[in-house]
């Protein structure tokens, strides 16, 4: 997946495999050892559906310590229930 | 007025906002990330998630070899484990201080009988481990038994949330009814180790690239 465990050259790469295999936890170990070799940030999505991909998101901004980052969601809530309530008048 | 449904769209649109922001300043950060997107069952909304750039890593875990090329990556196959990788696993995580020669054979047997499946095996000896039994004790038992281990599907870890119950039969969910039935009958017939090759189309054969079950598998 990367020349090294140093480098940060772009990847992607799939493991595949029957339920129980051990992908996920090749993954998990994969991220520890990237974090220990000194990558910032390990962002774990859960995948199965577009609701768990979503949610997994929302965790992100607090990860990335974005300023305001506890209540983006709150307030892209409060202004999507602005427009919609604008919008059904 | 608040209806549920208002409720619920409300929030999608909200997170999806969030994702959507994300992904622009995974895309403009000078901060080094891997993203790994565990367990993808379908590839579009993954594909629409990876951010735009090549500052990072990306890594997926499917069991359908599709999901690689539809997010246009390379893919690495993970196999079950063989049985001397697999008794080796249960005796690694058991962690007596010693075995007898019979808990050796007893823990390949079991890694034999679980097909080498690394999650089985691993359940099995924290079973092992919780019950006190020396491995070999545990295979005379484990026969009568094994399917209420597997059955309750607790949750193990806050990374894999399925029993192995449920991750074998995800393997199957998505299969079609023709599928099941082609399937079916193939097991019926080979229990085990089904070539694969009879599943893929070949054009010098009788049946050639009209198998009727090429579409359902395709």
């Amino acid at each position: 997946m990367d020349a090294g465990p140093d480098s940060h050259r772009y990847g992607c790469l799939t493991l595949t495999g029957m339920g129980g295999a051990g992908k996920t936890q090749i993954a998990l170990r994969y991220a520890y050892e990237r974090l220990q070799s000194g990558t910032d940030i390990v962002i774990w999505i859960h995948s199965d559906g577009e609701l768990a991909i979503l949610q997994s998101f929302t965790k992100v901004p607090n990860l990335l310590r974005l300023p305001g980052a506890s209540d983006a969601l709150e307030q892209n809530r409060t202004l999507v229930k602005q427009l919609l309530q604008r919008s059904s008048t | 007025m608040k209806s549920p449904l208002t409720a619920v769209l409300t929030r999608t649109v909200a997170v999806r906002s969030v994702k959507l922001r994300c992904q622009h300043i995974l895309t403009i950060t000078e901060i080094s990330w891997l993203l790994i997107f565990d367990n993808v069952e379908d590839s579009t909304h993954v594909a629409e998630s990876i951010p735009a750039t090549t500052n990072g890593s990306v890594l997926i875990t499917a069991r359908n070899e599709r999901i690689a090329l539809e997010a246009a990556s390379k893919s690495l196959a993970v196999p079950p484990f063989t049985v001397s990788e697999g008794s080796a696993l249960l005796l690694t995580i058991v962690q007596r201080e010693q075995y007898s020669d019979a808990d050796r054979k007893a823990a390949e047997d079991l890694a034999e009988t679980l097909d080498g499946l690394p999650l089985a095996l691993s359940l099995v000896a924290s079973q092992i481990l919780l019950r006190h039994m020396s491995v070999a004790q545990f295979f005379a038992f484990f026969k009568v038994p094994a399917d209420n281990l597997f059955r309750r599907g607790r949750p193990r870890s806050t990374y894999y949330k399925h029993g192995i119950d449920t991750a074998f039969h995800a393997s199957f969910d998505s299969l079609d009814e023709t599928s099941i039935l082609v399937y079916g009958v193939a097991c019926f017939i080979a229990s085990d180790d089904i070539p694969d090759a009879l599943f893929k189309a070949d054009p010098s054969s009788p049946i050639g690239s009209e198998a009727p079950w090429d579409d359902v598998l395709a």
